[in-house]
């Protein structure tokens, strides 16, 4: 009787458990189709060609009739200054990234654990410049990277993106500093080694996943920047990925949607990728900042 | 040990903010100013008749009189360009015998004074929009490139995309650097910055008396205080693109000749089938600016007085006008108008749920590649009339124009490509099928270049029921600013969402005479 009625609750027991990851998951499921539908349609779009793309009747979310083409993707790597455009945002997205970890470090450190007199008010004050927009900004830095002899330069985005990177990636890094107990630092100082040295040694190991988020975070707001690269840069060789597919894929009132919608996956590939292999640190890296 | 950490780490937080800080307190530098105050005018803006040479026939009246052959197109809906060609408006037989249509390319000036010239060794930044003809595009570049080497200059090219080209001008102008030559792209700011321009005046007396004179609207186009702080390279003509089948389909041969009868006609249509709809845009893009301004001219409507000073936009004509679009609204369209930016029309004709749309010509040609079956049902209609004592052909189109910034390496080089790219006229006509409509009036002899194929030439007749922004005067400083915060398209959106056209034609008013008094005029 005993064992029954035990066998019973662990079913109920079971049952429930059952119940809850089934809704788990269906929300997941909700929430991977709705992230994920624009990411497969533009797929579509970049393989379908033009026939079915502006025939309404055809489904846009499968092939259709005229099956799959790789015209749009031959007319943005023939036509177009792709692979320069791409190479320029690696450059720049590469170069910012060292850029602000070289910045954001140890402004972060520093304001984390050095407890002077409006510390707090400045890692606030660092912070809330990331909040200005880049379209209120972008005529006053036009005017500097053009005094420094940057304009129409890939150099420009490479001083000026640091600008919006490195207050919030600081920010980031304090928090994250934050997190790795004193006690530890102290112990290696301790131990004969000096502050630098406790940094190098213990600190800065301990927050690789905060580097990895900042990194990441980066590389890509420096990849997706739109304004900067418009306004500092026109010549063809010296564009971005963001600013060339739009320049040369909408003529006019003509939008050229499967090139367009290739040149985005394209893009939006690497840092899917980066993403997917370093999303367990950029997690921490994101929370472990967020709640210290 | 510690202390000397603080300070270190203090020393280096402090360089890191000085950037920082410094950039976001330049936000409130006074160089924003050009693209969010444009320019302090002015004096009223002159006619234009009394500062450009060769006029040709008022364009008010020109197109309250279009030829009547023109109005009609051939049967089965294609444009007639015989009719066309036969009946030319009075403007176009006004222009010289034996005018620059005759005349060799590079042909020296015929008046207005000596051709400026280039300086060996210079340097010439040209900035373009991206053509929606690719194959000008690749003209332009290379006609640069064989100008340059043949007179030692070095010229570099760059193409951006057209909305994108205030913000990149806005840009130059606070860094007083980029390009030295560029096109402005429908949006015309050449009283905004006409501080930092160079005068073309003297480019504009060369090249017209060369080529028979300036159109009617490329003399108001670019002149700022009596001066030509910009003139017009060409201009996009914004016909209806409309189905041939779902015309006939309800009874009608041809394109409707009067807005009624297009009203009439786009009810029949849709009542034929729920899904063939038309549009014009009724949001923030250059589109709706043009296609209102169609509406509101051809029924009488006019922004400004001649000389420019007073807002003429309340009146019985555009309160028909407006009450027309809310007519045409709820008889032939959807509510993704009030979404839509320049491409949507153009989406809308190519999905094949398009009856008809006011677009440049843009929309029917990609249909060729992109949408064949569209391609084959479809026609250029050329202008329907408004209804009215006021009442005429008048199509709102958009103008491009060349202009120089101040700074630029040498300006008389820029100037003397000016000269030289008008001279390439027969060419840049024929490369870009005609899209890109001549500014002088001997370009328009027939037959124009590009429009060979019988379902463009009626585009030959356009000249003179063709108006920028700003009727009945000049597309002036306000006029920009009009224009750049869509408040026609916007004033119509108002009428179509519930408020009583009145009240929306009296907000439109207001926002004018705000934007007039704000640049020193009456209003």
């Amino acid at each position: 009787m005993a064992a029954a009625a035990a066998y019973a609750a662990e079913r109920r027991q079971s049952r429930r458990a059952l119940r809850k990851k089934l809704l788990v998951y269906a929300g997941l499921c909700v929430y991977a189709v709705v992230a994920g539908l624009p990411v497969y349609w533009m797929f579509i779009t970049a393989f379908k060609p033009n026939p079915d793309l502006y025939n309404l009747k055809a489904f846009p979310l499968f092939f259709n009739e005229h099956g799959v083409t790789l015209e749009h993707v031959a007319l943005l790597f023939n036509k177009t200054g792709f692979t320069t455009w791409a190479g320029n945002t690696l450059i720049v997205a590469v170069a910012v990234v060292l850029i602000t970890l070289l910045f954001a470090v140890p402004a972060g450190y520093a304001l984390a654990r050095l407890r002077f007199r409006g510390a707090e008010s400045l890692t606030i004050g660092i912070f809330m410049t990331y909040l200005v927009p880049t379209t209120l900004l972008f005529l006053p830095l036009v005017k500097i990277i053009s005094t420094i002899g940057l304009f129409d330069k890939l150099g420009s985005l490479i001083v000026a993106y640091p600008t919006f990177t490195i207050p919030f990636c600081t920010w980031l890094m304090a928090g994250f500093f934050k997190t790795v107990p004193f006690e530890i630092e102290e112990a290696a100082m301790v131990d004969g080694c000096s502050r630098l040295g406790a940094i190098a040694r213990v600190v800065l190991p301990l927050s690789l996943t905060g580097m990895f988020t900042v990194a990441i975070f980066a590389f890509t707001l420096s990849m997706q920047d739109f304004i900067y690269a418009l306004t500092f840069v026109t010549s063809s060789d010296q564009k971005v990925i963001t600013v060339g597919v739009v320049t040369e894929l909408i003529r006019g009132d003509v939008f050229f949607w499967g090139s367009l919608m290739a040149g985005a996956l394209i893009a939006g590939v690497p840092v899917a990728i980066l993403y997917t292999f370093f999303l367990d640190r950029f997690v921490a890296g994101i929370t472990g900042g967020a709640v210290k | 040990m510690h202390t000397t950490g603080r300070r270190t780490f203090l020393k280096g937080l402090g360089t890191l903010a000085v950037p920082i800080l410094a950039a976001c307190g330049g936000a409130a530098s006074p160089t924003a100013a050009p693209t969010t105050a444009p320019a302090k005018p002015t004096e009223a803006p002159k006619p234009a008749a009394t500062t450009a040479p060769a006029a040709t026939s008022a364009p008010a009246a020109a197109a309250t009189t279009a030829p009547a052959a023109a109005t009609k197109p051939a049967a089965a809906g294609a444009a007639s360009p015989a009719a066309g060609a036969t009946t030319a408006p009075a403007g176009a037989t006004a222009a010289p015998a034996g005018a620059a249509a005759t005349q060799p390319a590079g042909a020296p000036a015929a008046a207005g004074g000596p051709a400026p010239k280039t300086k060996s060794g210079a340097s010439l930044k040209i900035l373009l929009w991206s053509h929606f003809v690719p194959a000008y595009d690749d003209w332009f570049d290379k006609y640069a490139k064989s100008w340059g080497d043949k007179k030692k200059v070095d010229v570099k090219v760059d193409h951006i995309q057209n909305a994108t080209i205030p913000a990149r001008l806005a840009a130059e102008s606070s860094a007083g650097a980029g390009h030295d030559l560029f096109e402005f792209q429908a949006v015309l700011q050449a009283a905004t910055y006409k501080d930092k321009l160079v005068d073309l005046t003297d480019i504009y007396n060369l090249v017209g008396p060369k080529y028979g004179g300036w159109t009617a609207m490329a003399k108001t186009f670019g002149l700022v205080e009596g001066k030509r702080m910009a003139i017009m390279d060409y201009a996009i003509l914004q016909p209806h693109l409309y189905r041939v089948d779902y015309f006939k389909d309800a009874g009608y041969d041809k394109f409707p000749d009067d807005y009624p009868t297009l009203l009439e006609a786009t009810t029949k249509i849709r009542a034929k089938n729920k899904d063939h709809v038309c549009g014009l845009p009724l949001s923030n893009c250059n589109d709706g600016n043009h296609n209102w301004r169609s509406v509101i001219y051809s029924f009488g409507g006019a922004e400004q007085s001649e000389d420019g000073t007073k807002v003429t936009i309340a009146s019985d004509e555009t309160l028909a006008a407006i009450k027309f679009g809310v007519d045409l609204y709820k008889a032939g369209m959807t509510d993704e108008v009030f979404s839509w930016d320049d491409s949507g029309n153009n989406r809308l004709l190519l999905s094949g749920r398009g009856a008809w749309i006011d677009n440049a010509t843009s929309a029917y040609i990609t249909a060729k590649d992109q949408a064949p079956d569209v391609y084959k049902n479809s026609a250029i209609g050329l202008q329907p009339k408004g209804p009215g004592p006021k009442g005429g052909r008048r199509n709102g189109v958009d103008g491009n124009a060349w202009a120089i910034w101040k700074w630029a390496n040498d300006a008389d080089t820029a100037k003397a490509f000016i000269v030289d790219w008008y001279d390439q006229w027969k060419d840049w006509g024929k490369v870009t099928n005609g899209y890109n409509s001549p500014p002088l009036l001997d370009m328009w002899k027939k037959p124009m270049p590009g429009l060979e194929d019988p379902n463009f030439q009626i585009m030959q007749d356009w000249r003179d029921i063709a108006f920028v922004a700003g009727w009945q005067g000049t597309f002036n400083a306000a006029i920009e600013e009009v224009n750049a915060t869509f408040v026609v398209p916007n004033m119509v959106a108002r009428a179509v969402r519930g408020e009583s056209p009145e009240a929306a034609m009296k907000w439109g008013e207001s926002e004018y005479k705000r934007i007039f008094q704000k640049h020193g005029l009456p209003g």
